[in-house]
């Protein structure tokens, strides 16, 4: 019986540790890199560094690429999660509210970018608008970071139109409201969360989706990982890390405003990460 | 409001409209092209054919799909059984600052540039790495290529381990903790609680988490491509080598097929069988 | 002014709403009372106009409105989850209505303070309805759907969401601010001392069909069927027959027998309210009859006494604590009733 206690108890705390050393192993990484990037010796050495500076930093802004390669991420990231909102909230008001034979098979038709890997999107696009002349690497670019991010959009405000009950929006219209007055005045200021949770969502996957945009960049319209890609595969300079760490602090300020909008708990209930 | 026929089809349209242009269009545009011959180094526009496809039959391109398979296997159980302890932590701890705490981490990591991340691995577990050591743990150097596997390996689980974990937190969050109390309330120790009574709840949301790491191992691109050292290649990137260095377009867009379809099946399919084989709470 | 002509609603071949007719007057507070499942939702969702029938007519003021979409049918509701904007203050809430009218600033504020002070909300027009308690967000609803001056008011189950102490209270609070706004009204609910509490005539509903519609005192003391007899107030009931021969003689099934009033059709029983049975008998009185104590339970100011009848029936009646020459358990004693009391009802008919 004692036995069978400790053996209980050491479960217990094996496995606080196992998950104490998966977050070590998760981070770590990423906190070594943000170390490197203030390394003031020229090439990677050993760590920790034995001089500090800031000139991977300066390297980064100073350096045409990397600036091209943020602004094209950033106005596609944008974009694309401008349209994907807006698109994505009309579809899910409409899954939301509608009883019809067909409308599970839809709601899975809508799902289906998330299950398609994205070189096959990036390929498959890259021949279709060029085969019916859409030529402007941007656009080609935009459409398949739409395309992409689509599912996670609606996912996000069906998730939480579901959570309205139909008694509010009856309520509205008894009170004289039409059904469209009802939507705006009453659905969709409750769904705001899910649709705030999904436009996150959607420009964060946009600015980090490489595969895409490998295929449909060009020499001209590059998106930023696409540039990173290219500098790795040439040498593993310092300034890829200052790009990186670069990214965190993206990271974090995304991080803190979700908190502070909408609450972490209540991203999590979007289900944007599940199937 | 009555239930029926939708009046406002109008608002579907856009993201119809979208999914049509951008995808679907394009996929049958790659059915197309991927029976297309390839001929002396180019593809022609006309004329159709299997060989693209029975091409991939052969056992050095058959190799790929296996070993892309066999590392979504193998990450995806890791990442089930690392996260695990993670997530439960998550689920039922009663500080709620501890759980926002890993929450935010997890979300966090999600929404760091993958690309970054790799990085990050590559100059940690690398020959001038403050881990180098760690690839002689398997009696490798960190320098020698052998060692891209483990890599991968790495690199995957940085990139599912979130995901794992935030789906097996939503899992764990569903399972009545009123349960345990009861289980344990009659005696039963906690190994026992957690064998006979949370595994068979957790079952259909384990399977679910699984499957989606699964799928999303096997569709990644960015890791073997900057961790595999040419070594290491998935379907993925045999795809992209296919059409950008030797521009055999069929090929390329036979493979994305059969990767359509694999994952498909993969998905859908053992999500059904599934739900056969364990009724109960749907999949989270 | 609300006119229910052969109202029907079926889903599938289940027929919820099975031919209602009915009429309300204006000023009227009617109460339609049933069990869960009755119909009486249904209904009342066929009258807001969200739920189409299936046959029949809806009329408002003499005309029909059974196809007109709900928002245009001056027609206010009252939910039972209270359906109150979360995003939006009381005020702003009550003012809904008042906007879609297009009612100008001025007079909206001046009907909102008149119809706060009505429901006696004074003081919350910034409250969200998370900060409000239970009751609170009631009286926000009706005062929201009072706002637009509707014709009628329709109310689904205005008090089941509350607590049995709140309930009471609130009865008596809303029967008086429907009676001081004037407005016709139609109270849902299953509760049926809630619907004796509101209403100058309860519609009793039973499987989709009325049963019985009266004022309360009426359907109390003269039940058309078992159903409005068990449903009102408590009935003893007792199954049987009329003797040949004899419309005032009553065999019931445990082979008693009761001098009755009343006519029914066959099928009939007998429903006695429990109040009307006296404790000792009189060589005089005609119904007698012999019982057993068999348990007592106090409740404070009333004792329940289980009895068993001669031919093993078994009742229970309610005595007041305060009788000083109270039963015991296994005395036996007389029973008995007036004819007067025991009334011929119609059975339920099945299906």
């Amino acid at each position: 019986m004692r036995l069978a206690l400790l053996a209980d108890d050491a479960a217990v705390w094996s496995s606080r540790l196992l998950a104490v050393a998966v977050v070590l192993f998760l981070v770590v990484p990423i906190a070594i890199c943000v170390v490197l990037s203030f390394d003031a010796r020229d090439y990677l050495g050993g760590f920790p560094p034995t001089a500090w500076s800031l000139r991977w930093y300066r390297a980064f802004f100073d350096n045409p690429s990397y600036l091209d390669g943020l602004v094209v991420s950033l106005k596609l990231a944008v974009l694309a999660t401008l349209i994907a909102v807006i698109a994505g909230t009309a579809a899910a008001l409409f899954l939301a509210r509608s009883r019809f034979p067909g409308r599970a098979a839809l709601e899975t038709v809508f799902l289906m970018p998330k299950f398609i890997p994205t070189v096959v999107i990036g390929f498959s696009l890259l021949g279709f608008t060029a085969a019916v002349g859409i030529r402007d690497a941007f656009t080609r670019l935009l459409i398949g970071h739409a395309v992409i991010v689509l599912p996670f959009t609606i996912r996000a405000a069906l998730a939480s139109l579901v959570g309205i009950r139909p008694s509010l929006v009856e309520a509205a219209v008894s009170l004289g409201a039409s059904e469209r007055r009802a939507l705006l005045d009453i659905v969709v200021p409750l769904a705001r969360t899910g649709i705030a949770a999904g436009a996150v969502m959607a420009f964060v996957l946009s600015f980090d989706e490489v595969a895409v945009s490998l295929f449909l960049s060009d020499p001209f319209t590059q998106t930023l990982p696409v540039v990173l890609i290219a500098e790795m595969r040439a040498n593993l300079n310092l300034t890829i890390a200052a790009v990186s760490a670069s990214f965190l602090v993206l990271t974090g300020t995304v991080l803190l405003l979700l908190d502070r909008t909408l609450g972490l708990d209540r991203v999590i209930g979007q289900g944007i990460y599940r199937t | 409001m009555t239930a029926g026929a939708p009046r406002s089809w109008g608002l579907v349209a856009p993201a119809l409209l979208l999914l049509v242009v951008g995808l679907v269009c394009p996929l049958v545009y790659l059915a197309r092209e991927s029976l297309h011959p390839f001929v002396d180094g180019r593809a022609l526009p006309t004329g159709w054919t299997v060989t693209n496809y029975a091409e991939l039959l052969r056992p050095a391109y058959a190799f790929y799909f296996f070993d892309t398979l066999r590392f979504g296997l193998v990450v995806s159980a890791l990442a089930l059984a690392l996260g695990t302890p993670l997530a439960w932590i998550a689920a039922r701890t009663a500080r709620s600052a501890l759980r926002r705490a890993i929450l935010g981490l997890l979300i966090g990591l999600l929404f760091t540039n993958l690309v970054a991340r790799l990085y990050a691995i590559l100059v940690t577990y690398g020959t001038t790495g403050p881990f180098s050591g760690f690839a002689r743990l398997f009696g490798l150097s960190a320098a020698s290529p052998g060692f891209a596997a483990i890599l991968v390996g790495i690199g995957l689980l940085h990139f599912v381990l979130p995901v794992a974990a935030l789906t097996l937190i939503g899992t764990f969050q569903n399972l009545n903790p009123r349960l345990e109390e009861a289980a344990s309330s009659l005696g039963a120790p906690r190994w026992r609680v957690a064998l006979g009574i949370l595994l068979p709840l957790a079952a259909p949301g384990l399977i679910s988490a699984f499957l989606i790491t699964f799928a999303m191992c096997i569709s990644n691109f960015v890791v073997p491509l900057l961790l595999g050292r040419g070594v290491v290649l998935f379907t993925t990137n045999l795809m992209y080598v296919r059409i950008t260095e030797i521009a055999n377009y069929p090929s390329g867009a036979a493979i994305g097929i059969i990767m359509l379809v694999l994952v498909f099946a993969i998905v859908y399919g053992l999500s059904a069988l599934a739900r056969r084989l364990l009724p109960g709470e749907a999949t989270s | 002014m609300l006119e229910l002509q052969g109202l029907t609603k079926s889903f599938g071949d289940q027929r919820a709403v099975d031919a209602i007719s009915l009429m309300v007057r204006e000023g009227e507070i009617v109460a339609l009372l049933g069990p869960s499942g009755c119909g009486k939702t249904t209904t009342l969702r066929m009258i807001a106009g969200f739920e189409a029938p299936s046959a029949g007519m809806v009329r408002l003021d003499g005309r029909d409105v059974t196809a007109q979409r709900p928002n245009q049918r001056g027609v206010g509701l009252v939910f039972q989850d209270y359906a109150l904007f979360p995003h939006m203050t009381v005020a702003q809430n009550i003012d809904y209505g008042m906007r879609q009218q297009r009612v100008p600033q001025a007079e909206r504020a001046e009907r909102r303070a008149a119809l706060m002070r009505l429901v006696r909300l004074e003081g919350l027009h910034a409250r969200r309805p998370a900060q409000l308690s239970g009751g609170q967000q009631q009286r926000v609803a009706l005062a929201r759907a009072l706002a637009v001056r509707p014709r009628l008011l329709l109310l689904d189950e205005p008090l089941s969401n509350l607590d049995a102490r709140l309930r009471e209270a609130l009865r008596g609070e809303l029967r008086d601010i429907l009676r001081a706004a004037g407005t016709t009204a139609l109270v849902v609910t299953h509760a049926q001392d809630e619907a004796m509490a509101l209403a100058d005539r309860i519609v009793v509903m039973n499987r989709g069909r009325i049963e019985q519609a009266d004022t309360p005192e009426a359907l109390y003391r003269e039940p058309a069927t078992r159903f409005v007899a068990e449903f009102i107030g408590r009935s003893l009931w007792f199954s049987g027959a009329l003797l040949a021969g004899d419309p005032r003689r009553f065999r019931t099934v445990e082979g008693i027998e009761l001098v009755v009033t009343g006519d029914a059709t066959a099928p009939c029983g007998v429903s006695i309210r429990p109040e009307h049975v006296r404790l000792g008998a009189r060589p005089s009185d005609v119904n007698r009859l012999p019982a057993t104590v068999e348990r007592v339970a106090f409740f404070g100011a009333e004792r329940h006494y289980g009895l068993r009848l001669a031919g093993g029936r078994a009742i229970e009646l309610v005595l007041s604590a305060a009788i000083t020459d109270r039963p015991q358990p296994g005395q036996a004693l007389m029973l008995c009733i007036d004819p007067a009391d025991c009334r011929l009802t119609a059975e339920d008919q099945r299906g």
